[in-house]
Formats: structure tokens, sequence, C-alpha cells
């Protein structure tokens, strides 16, 4: 689909490198929906013959902006319950629930950058 | 690896989400947590899109695939800033139509594809760039 040299950015969020059968299946169960790889994304990239193929770990961040959706929704529960319903406790159950596996290091968030073959 | 199940479940979920009235304290919220109001509820900053246009290259008349758009976020953001054309997929219609009102009220140049990342309709050398965040994990 892309043009030769076109380019390809994404994030991503995947089980952290290294982890036991247990913790992965911990990372995948906290994780957002499918948040499984086979193989390390940039070799994925280059695979499909990518080049100047980058990966920038962001899961700094992402824990960032997990805790500040949870500390939002934490300010503004009440109003949040009128609109959402039953549906809030399942959002921030989730979301904390994902906080946790990036704080016990079990999911990372990756930016993923490279050229389409020319 | 994304199933076919698992499509089906964030189809279901995501046209309900739509679907939904989401009220101004969700956009409080979203503006105070991505720095901007797009009816996203990801991980993805404000600050982070334009470091994806710069990543991706974008320019006025180039094009570029969003994958998992949702309302429109970030690939109509990006079509905004930079000028290029946007083609938006997902599974549920729902956002898409609403991400399509919004880039006529703003001018950019985009059209909306209901379809699977994992079966895109496109030929080859069909883009100029693809995007997607926090999709295809």
């Amino acid at each position: 689909m892309l043009k030769p040299d076109g380019r390809m950015a994404f994030y991503t969020i995947t089980p952290a490198p290294g982890l036991s059968k247990k913790e992965h299946r911990r990372a995948v169960r906290l994780g957002p929906r499918a948040a499984a790889v086979s193989r390390p994304l940039d070799e994925l990239m280059e695979a499909a013959r990518f080049r100047e193929v980058e990966t920038v770990d962001v899961t700094h961040a992402f824990g960032d902006v997990a805790r500040a959706w949870d500390r939002e929704f934490n300010d503004h529960e009440a109003s949040l319950r009128e609109v959402l319903g039953d549906e809030l406790e399942e959002r921030r159950a989730d979301r904390r629930g994902m906080i946790a596996a990036i704080e016990e290091g079990l999911l990372r968030r990756l930016l993923v950058t490279g050229t389409a073959p020319d | 690896m994304v199933t076919s199940r698992d499509e089906r479940e964030a189809k279901e979920e995501f046209s309900l989400r739509y679907a939904t009235e989401r009220g101004d304290i969700m956009d409080l919220i979203e503006q105070r947590v991505i720095g901007d109001v797009w009816g996203a509820n990801g991980f993805t900053t404000r600050a982070q899109a334009d470091d994806l246009a710069g990543h991706l290259r974008l320019a006025p008349g180039g094009s570029l695939l969003d994958i998992g758009s949702g309302r429109g976020w970030p690939g109509l953001y990006l079509a905004h800033k930079t000028g290029c054309s946007v083609t938006l997929v997902d599974l549920p219609a729902e956002g898409l139509t609403l991400a399509i009102e919004r880039a006529r009220h703003e001018g950019v140049a985009a059209r909306a594809v209901v379809g699977s990342g994992s079966r895109l309709p496109f030929r080859d050398d069909a883009f100029d760039a693809i995007v997607h965040t926090d999709v295809l994990c």
C-alpha cells in the first residue's frame, strides 16, 4: 500500500521482553486487546524490507498518561458516573490493571518508524 | 496477534462507545490528559501526534492512511496540521461518520473506509505514509 520510500510510524503496546510465561500471560491479560507479538517489531519491519527502522521506548510517557486518565476519572467521578453509568467502573478497573502492569515492568509502549522499500 | 474474535469484540465495544453521548466532562478530561479533544481515550498525546507528523514526513499534497482511526485521532489531526489528505480506516462506522463530519467542518480532504487492518482494500503504492496508534499491538 505504501509508495516506494513511503513512511510508516506507529505506537504500539507490547509485553516487555524477557518475561517468564506467567508474567507474559499477566501482561497480555492486563494490557490492551491483543497486546502480544511473536517477534520484535523492528525485526518484523526489516523482514518486510523496511529501511531506517527505529524503535523508541515511550513507556515512561505511557505510564504518565495512564495515571493522568485515572487521576481525572477519580477527580470527576460523580460527573462521569452520570455519563458512563456502570461502564465507569469497568474502564477504571481496566486502566488500573494496565497501570499495575506498566509499573511491574510487564508492558511497554514503543514508537516504531521506518521507510518502505524503494 | 489480532484475531477475528478480537476484531468483533472491539467493533462491538467501540460502536457502542461512539454512539454514546460523551458529555462535556469527557471533553474536559481528554483535553487535560492528551491535550486535544477527539473522543479518544488512549495514550497518544498531542505532542506525540506532532512527533508523528515529522516521522511520517507529511506535506501538502501527500496521502496518509490511518488504520484504526476512531473519530479521527490522530489521522485527521495530522491531515489538518500538514495539509495532506487522509484515508481513515476502522471497523465501527459510527466513529468514522463523526470523523468525516469533522473533516467537512474543518475543510480537510478525508475519506472513510469501514474495514479491518488485517484485510485492507487498497492497491499497491496508494499512500505516502501510514500511521496507527495502539491498534495492531
